[in-house]
């Protein structure tokens, strides 16, 4: 097989989705590298890869599923802060706007806000602890300190949460103080969480970079 | 859904041999049946036989990897030739080429 060969069937190869090319990769290629890859050849592996994304075996949707969390965190460092961020901005002028003055949100609705903080920076918490787990509990000592930093990150968020809310049930004048402590927590809080979630992913993303090359 | 099914018959029937590899397999089948199978169809084909506990696949040998039959995989080969035989038969009687007519 020259180099044109081989790069065409590598190309082919990149065709078909991850999972499937974890498990079958190297003898397919080996495969190709016999059969050739002339156009027949081509055209029925394209085929076979539209239907490896649309219809794939068993296995490979188990080992597809497993693939999914890390894709969903991701974006959850990304998108999470940012709607967080969105939500208390809209929430904050809504109590400022509310009647009477300064009443601040309701209970149930500040509920609901610290609830999503929290769940957030855990979210993004779980970016490293991800990374951690695929690296064992010797992982790197880079690793363990985003995996801290988020776990803090997400403490406070909490803190952030129980101290204003027990602010706003203690002084009712005091609501928008409160909300404001929330929001602040909460943006210093995410903004940690979001840091040492994406260099916990960015981490699980070069161990699995590593152990498919190996 | 026949395509599908003509395909596993024919890998099975090559597995029913012996162990073999992809490109084996593939040589196989082209020279007892005449059917080129492509690389795709063969993976494809291999991925849901191993699902389905019908073959296995053993430790690479180097890049290849051979695949062999499992008990199960004959007897769900055996049921699909016996059908197969019965569809064959009765298209031929039908058709009034039963018996060995041309």
């Amino acid at each position: 097989v020259n180099g044109g060969d081989g790069r065409q069937v590598r190309m082919l190869v990149a065709l078909f989705p991850p999972a499937w090319r974890v498990r079958y990769a190297d003898e397919f290629a080996a495969l190709m590298a016999e059969i050739g890859t002339g156009a027949w050849a081509t055209l029925d592996v394209l085929a076979a890869a539209q239907g490896g994304w649309l219809r794939p075996p068993a296995p490979i949707a188990r080992r597809a599923r497993r693939h999914v969390p890390v894709v969903a965190l991701l974006a959850a460092p990304v998108v999470l802060p940012l709607a967080s961020l969105v939500v208390a901005a809209a929430s904050t002028v809504w109590a400022r706007s509310s009647a009477p003055p300064g009443a601040g949100v309701a209970a149930p609705v500040f509920v609901l806000l610290a609830a999503f903080g929290v769940a957030t920076a855990a979210g993004c918490g779980a970016g490293p602890a991800l990374a951690l787990a695929q690296s064992g509990p010797n992982g790197p000592v880079r690793l363990t300190v985003a995996l801290a930093a988020s776990a803090c990150a997400t403490a406070a968020m909490a803190v952030a949460s129980i101290v204003s809310g027990a602010y706003q049930v203690a002084r009712a004048d005091a609501a928008s103080a409160g909300l404001a402590v929330y929001a602040l927590g909460m943006a210093t809080a995410l903004a940690v969480a979001a840091v040492s979630g994406v260099r916990g992913l960015r981490a699980a993303h070069l161990n699995r970079r590593s152990a498919c090359a190996g | 859904v026949a395509a599908d099914t003509d395909s596993a018959v024919l890998v099975l029937a090559s597995l029913a041999e012996g162990t073999k590899h992809g490109y084996a397999i593939v040589q196989d089948i082209a020279e007892q049946v005449g059917v080129r199978l492509g690389p795709g169809t063969l993976y494809g084909v291999l991925a849901r036989l191993e699902d389905d506990g019908l073959i296995e696949a053993l430790p690479a040998e180097g890049r290849r990897r051979p695949y062999r039959i499992t008990a199960a995989g004959q007897q769900a080969l055996t049921r699909q030739l016996h059908q197969m035989r019965r569809v064959a038969d009765l298209g031929l009687r039908r058709l009034g080429l039963a018996g060995g007519q041309a």
